[in-house]
């Protein structure tokens, strides 16, 4: 029988997994004090015994970190499972495959693709649908017999409706079956309490069963012998063979119950009109919820008896049910009422809108006056004419041809004002050259050359007319010849006293600004003397940045010679630059690989890799040497990391624990209660191997030098105990087991090596966990002082 | 210098519902003790109370009104490893729990004789397991008693049966149905023995489970009156009410025919009228088990040899039930007869514990007399039957005891009395069958007398080995070999070998099964007969220091 899930029974979640150790042992213990105290209880003690008794067991799965996640994985798929049965699309599929009167071996196969059921499945679930036509009939008549008898025009009914013998049906019929009108005499067959149908229902789920029946291996058409044979038989198979636990308590109270009830005829039928009433307590429920204000409303009715309909009633039958259903609940049912004619209510009336169109007609009265505007033009100019500037005058003739924008009228006047506008803007920009003009000229003489350019590019920008303009332009052009001879002369001064490279600056500078300069030529043939001293200094320079190791600056020298000279020194610089080229290019190669690795941050396993695998493509690279250093320096890197966590970590709980442990030596704990002395960090956490069998274990003892002691050894279960069954305890990081000196071996399992192990958690309800030597575990080692 | 008292030795009948406390008395008659309440029999129900610890009728009550600080039917759960009961956040294992039962038994008693209980005889039911009957042990030793020995339920009551007329042989079916479990135990009553010859039964059947019936009855009725549908029995207060509305409703319906049971919950009040028929209806297939049992430990019986049986008696407060007796009627064609079904185990056990006594007596007596020493726990009659005792020594001993007591002669001659029980379950280790399959290999098979020992070899795998392991099991079978889930492991037993052995020697293993049915591991290396050290573990029981925390907590603790 299948157990349940752990996950579930502890109502932990497990999508995502609940994995925190402490989290889960209080889950354990919270329901092991629930179901202790309900050990007891009438109805739901059994279960509780059940889950006490899975305690051990539940421990075991839910602190192993493997046998956890696969629970959980179980876990998942049991609530997917109960959220979407998929039955019955299976069944849908059969039927439309049998459609054809059979279901090939082919098309059984690929149903069990498809559903992800194995084939043996498939053939049970087509027997099932092959034989509903029987179950359906069966289903029928329990549904009938649930009054305890069937009348004899029900069973015509039912063979009708399946089209099958009324014999057939008969032969089914386990109940008596009275004639129509008559056998007043039947009386209503002895049903069973529903205090014990419960009781028999609540076993039968512990046991996973359906039935009494089903209990017993034996089809509901078996003989009272049978399933008495079958009851007694259970009985002394339960009790010969099975511990005395809830379902050994299940098993018997149905055994008991099996021998009871399939005494007689009698009895029997009891039992069978009480399966007949769980099969309708799915109606019941339905009739519940829709209940749930104490009357039923026509709708849900109507849905009610459809659902009766369904589970194989007649509609009289199922509307019978129903309201015998809510007499017995005090419920009433609110019947439909009849159905109104519906008048069609057309509001749609005639709306007559009445559109009074008013056509106004508009009599224009164009009346010119000329003279009028005559006058306005007059008055305007004469206004113009009192400003004092010319832009306020402008304003002025600006604002009447706005006003007057598109009037035809005075297209006259507007023509006229825009040609004094144009004079008066004239006259406005000579006034604005002069003005900057004589703006500059003391700058000129003060050789600063540069700000009167500024001045005039500023003159330029204020849009002035295209001759002002040039002429502006010509004088900047001046100017910048003056700028362009100074800086020649300071270039010349520069020759006879500056630096090779402050000199080949300067002249870069003068042909990069003056690339058209008038000393150009000058300036070219200073560049072509200096073709010795450059070298000079370039070479000096190429020491430095190769010391440097940079690369990319000895590259830029070269070049920056190359392209000026052509000469011996430059083909003695063409092969230095070759080799500046490789260099760059590794120098890239291995910054992107060291970028490429520090993308993992601390994932130093990740980053070794970027590393390996450039090894692995590149063996002969001259950066191998370089990533080897960096993966050695990296796994330095990665060790330290996860020692100093894990030491940090724990000397973090070391403090927030009592003071029983403290670190006296460096990375050796001594418990003050027995003076003995632990390792800080056990073999899994000191890095050396993930887990160790046995026989390491016992060799890593011996190796280690923790603290500068060479007689570490394995603790005794007893020593490992103390430490983590009593408290104060020793800090926990995760959970795990650890090897003791206690090894075994034992008869049974033929001289296997069995070894007590402890595990970490902390609490008093331990027990030593005997293991298989050859397993793979964690060391804590302790020593003596 | 001979003392003029004996030193009592008290019966305690720890039962699932009730427990009771016996002696006997200057006359030599068997008596009980009542309680602080002045009632013979005390629920066997523990209610913590913040500090104080009330057991007994005050505690069954607060049940109601502290549903989670009380707690009943503690018996079911002995020698169940993960049972554990949280109050105040500490821990009870049964143990501890049943020993408070036994304190206030024994201190009512000593408060009503004036004199200190040390010694006791403590009775489990005879389809205890090993595991079970550790667990009454320590219950008792946690209370702070001397248990001089635990003996089955069946027995003390055929003793107590025996001791009314001591001159007629019988076979008699002993029909023990308490409050939570139920024996079945064919008994040959001697004038010098009780043997039980056959036991059978289900721990987990018991008047209980017909109070649990009415409950569910119940619960039904409510749904039905008042259309509730939730299940009432999750709200703790109301199981607790109707579990005990459900115990009165069922001793009435032992008197008379109908009874009114009311059942409130959620402030809706359901009143009905329970009939015997109904009752009788709803527990029919319990009773059927019982019968069930019964016949199936009669074939076993018939496989020893004992076809027929002269009585049948009814013990345990729910033979009262008029349907028991009718039914074995009716089943078995003999008229049973209800023994004292609520006392006869406390006083058969306060029987037993008598003639402990007067053996220990006889035994200092004739010690003195004869200058020898013998073995104080020895017994008396197998002295004499090694011959370490003469008859004629004995009798004068028994003679001046009886003197010495005021007890009759023939009564202190009865100490003599030889108890021969049987195991009610198979006993076995883990072994390996030839396809490399565990199985359990039983070394004792059920309803074999103890004490019984067996001796097995195994034999060193390697040079120098340093221990082995035995896992020991127990079951309900009569097969030698049985799969391994069909048997629960009891203990585990570890041997720790001396050093420097060679390879393939053979190491004597020794179980022993003692007449308590409790189990001993020895062992012995062959190479120079060496004992080897056992070192026997069980999480079933409670052991350690959690046994001994317990002991000092049961210590400091005034049960009321």
């Amino acid at each position: 029988m299948e157990r349940e899930n752990f996950y579930l029974l502890l109502e932990l979640p497990c999508d995502p997994p609940e994995t925190d150790a402490r989290v889960i042992e209080d889950a354990i213990a919270k329901k092991q004090s629930e179901w202790s105290r309900l050990r007891n209880h009438p109805t739901k003690g059994l279960h509780a015994q059940k889950c006490i008794n899975l305690i051990p067991e539940i421990r075991r799965v839910m602190t192993d970190a493997a046998l956890r996640s696969k629970e959980a994985e179980a876990a998942r798929e049991i609530s997917a499972r109960d959220k979407q049965d998929k039955y019955p699309e299976i069944d849908r599929h059969i039927d439309i495959l049998m459609g054809k009167g059979h279901i090939t071996p082919e098309e059984v196969h690929k149903l069990s693709k498809v559903h992800g059921l194995d084939q043996g499945e498939i053939q049970g679930r087509i027997a099932a649908r092959k034989n509903q036509k029987y179950n359906r009939v069966d289903q029928q008549i329990t549904l009938r017999m649930a009054k305890g008898f069937l009348t004899e025009s029900e069973v015509e009914q039912i063979a009708k409706r399946n089209s099958v013998k009324v014999d057939e049906v008969r032969k089914r019929v386990r109940c008596p079956i009275k004639k129509n009108g008559g056998d007043k005499d039947i009386s209503p067959p002895r049903q069973l309490d529903r205090s014990l149908e419960k009781t028999i229902r609540d076993n039968l789920k512990l046991l996973n069963k359906s039935s009494l029946y089903d209990f017993l291996d034996l089809p509901e058409s078996a003989d009272l012998q049978t399933l008495q044979k079958a009851a007694s038989q259970k009985k002394k198979q339960v009790a010969r063979a099975s511990k005395k636990d809830a379902v050994a308590s299940a098993s018997n109270t149905l055994a008991g119950h099996c021998m009871t009830l399939f005494k007689s005829d009698e009895t029997r039928n009891a039992y069978d009109v009480s399966l007949a009433r769980a099969k309708l307590a799915e109606l019941d429920s339905d009739i519940d919820i829709a209940g749930i204000n104490g009357k039923i409303r026509p709708e849900y009715y109507d849905i009610l008896v459809q659902k009766g309909i369904e589970f194989g009633m007649e509609k009289h039958e199922a509307e019978q049910y129903i309201r015998d259903y809510c007499r017995r609940k005090k419920w009433s049912i609110e019947m439909a009422p009849k159905k109104r004619r519906r008048m069609l209510m057309i509001a749609g009336a005639a709306v007559a809108a009445v559109a009074v169109l008013i056509t106004a007609g508009m009599v224009v009265y164009n009346i010119q006056q000329d003279r009028g505007r005559q006058a306005e033009f007059d008055r305007l100019i004469s206004r113009v004419e009192d400003k004092s500037g010319p832009s306020e005058k402008i304003d002025l003739l600006e604002k009447f041809l706005q006003a007057h924008a598109g009037d035809e009228n005075y297209t006259r006047f507007t023509d006229a004002v825009r040609k004094r506008i144009d004079r008066l803007a004239g006259r406005a920009a000579q006034l604005r050259y002069d003005e900057t003009i004589n703006k500059i000229q003391p700058l000129e003489q003060q050789d600063k050359y540069e700000q009167a350019i500024e001045r005039l590019d500023r003159y330029l920008q204020s849009d002035p007319p295209k001759k002002l303009a040039d002429k502006a332009r010509k004088k900047i052009a001046d100017l910048e010849n003056q700028i362009e001879r100074k800086y020649f002369q300071a270039l010349e001064d520069l020759m006879l006293s500056g630096s090779a490279k402050e000199k080949m600056q300067a002249i870069d500078r003068y042909l990069e600004k003056y690339p058209n300069g008038a000393h150009r030529g000058a300036v070219r043939d200073m560049e072509a003397d200096m073709s010795g001293e450059y070298y000079i200094y370039v070479k000096t320079a190429l020491e430095r940045c190769e010391s440097d190791q940079d690369w990319k600056a000895c590259a830029d020298l070269c070049r920056d010679y190359l392209a000026r000279y052509d000469n011996s020194y430059a083909d003695q610089l063409k092969d230095r630059l070759a080799e500046y080229r490789e260099k760059i290019k590794q120098t890239r190669m291995l910054a992107a690989l060291k970028k490429k690795a520090r993308q993992h941050d601390t994932d130093y396993d990740k980053a070794i890799d970027v590393y390996k695998d450039f090894l692995e493509a590149y063996p002969d690279s001259p950066l191998a040497e370089k990533a080897k250093s960096e993966i050695s320096r990296l796994r330095e890197m990665k060790k330290n990391r996860q020692a100093q966590s894990t030491r940090q970590r724990f000397r973090s709980l070391l403090a927030q624990s009592s003071d029983r442990f403290t670190e006296k030596t460096r990375g050796v704990v001594t418990d003050s209660r027995t003076g003995l002395m632990w390792q800080l960090l056990d073999s899994a956490m000191a890095g050396e191997g993930q887990c160790l069998s046995y026989e390491e274990a016992g060799a890593y003892v011996k190796n280690s030098e923790t603290g500068g002691y060479t007689d570490w050894r394995l603790p005794t279960a007893e020593e490992l105990a103390a430490i983590y069954k009593e408290p104060p305890y020793f800090p926990v990081m995760e959970e795990k087991w650890y090897w003791t000196a206690d090894s075994y071996s034992s008869y049974s399992d033929g001289w296997r090596r069995i070894v007590d192990t402890i595990d970490n958690q902390p609490g008093s309800d331990w027990r030593v966990e005997r293991r298989d030597s050859k397993q793979c575990g964690a060391v804590r080692a302790v020593r003596k002082p | 210098m001979t003392e003029k008292k004996i030193k009592r030795i008290f019966g305690i009948d720890l039962g699932t519902t009730y427990s009771s406390i016996a002696y006997v008395d200057e006359y030599g008659k068997a008596v009980i003790i009542p309680n602080a309440e002045n009632e013979r029999v005390t629920p066997s129900v523990v209610f913590f109370d913040e500090s104080t610890v009330v057991v007994g009728e005050v505690a069954k009550e607060s049940a109601k009104l502290y549903p989670n600080e009380v707690v009943s039917f503690i018996k079911r759960s002995m020698g169940e490893p993960n049972f554990i009961f949280e109050y105040g956040g500490e821990r009870y294992r049964p143990e501890e729990i049943s020993a408070y039962v036994l304190k206030k038994l024994a201190q009512d008693a000593q408060q009503h004789l004036g004199e200190t209980i040390s010694d006791v005889v403590i009775t489990c039911p005879a389809y205890f397991g090993i595991n079970e009957r550790e667990a009454t042990r320590k219950a008792g030793e946690i209370a702070g008693f001397n248990v001089r020995q635990i003996i089955n339920e069946p027995t003390a009551a055929a003793i107590a049966y025996g001791s009314l007329d001591t001159t007629q042989n019988r076979v008699v079916l002993v029909y023990d149905l308490g409050g939570g479990t139920f024996d079945v135990t064919m008994i040959d009553i001697r004038k010098e023995s009780v043997e039980v010859i056959c036991t059978g039964g289900d721990h987990n059947l018991g008047g209980k489970d017909w109070d649990d019936r009415i409950v569910a009855y119940l619960v039904e009725k409510f749904q039905e009156e008042t259309g509730i549908t939730e299940d009432i029995l999750d709200d703790p207060d109301t199981w607790q009410d109707l579990q005990l509305s459900a115990e009165k409703a069922k001793k009435i319906l032992s008197q008379r025919p109908k009874t009114p049971v009311s059942i409130t919950h959620g402030g809706k009040r359901v009143k009905l009228m329970l009939e015997r028929e109904k009752f009788e209806e709803v527990t029919e297939d319990l009773l059927v088990r019982t019968v069930d049992f019964t016949r199936d430990m009669l074939e076993a019986a018939g496989q020893k040899g004992y076809s027929r049986f002269d009585e049948i008696i009814l013990v345990g407060g729910a033979t009262r039930m008029p349907q028991v007796s009718e039914r074995i009627e009716k089943e078995f064609n003999i008229a049973p007869k209800v023994f004292d079904p609520d006392e006869a185990v406390a006083k058969g056990a306060a029987i037993y514990g008598w003639k402990l006594a007067l053996n220990d007596d006889l035994i200092r007596r004739i010690s003195e007399k004869t200058q020898k020493t013998f073995d104080s726990s020895g017994n008396i009659s197998e002295m004499m039957d090694t011959s370490q005792i003469t008859t004629r020594d004995f009798q004068e001993a028994a003679r001046e005891l009886a003197e010495d007591t005021g007890y009759a002669l023939p009564s202190v001659e009865n100490a003599m009395l030889r108890v021969k029980n049987v195991t009610s379950k198979s006993f076995g280790v883990v072994a390996h069958n030839p396809s490399g399959e565990e199985i359990v290999f039983n070394l004792v098979l059920r309803n074999t007398t103890v004490p019984v020992n067996v001796v097995k070899k195994f034999y060193t795998a390697v040079q120098n080995q340093k221990t082995v392991l035995i896992r020991t099991m127990e079951s309900e079978t009569s097969s030698i070999e049985i799969p391994l889930e069909h048997a629960t492991e009891i203990k585990t037993a570890v041997l720790h070998l001396p050093p420097n052995l060679p390879a393939d020697l053979p190491i004597e293993i020794t179980f022993d099964l003692n007449d308590e049915g409790r189990l001993h591991i020895t062992a012995l290396e062959t190479g120079e007969y060496r004992k080897v050290q056992v070192e026997v573990d069980t999480a079933s029981v409670i052991g350690g220091e959690e046994f001994e925390k317990a002991k000092q907590r049961s210590q400091n603790l005034v049960v009321h």
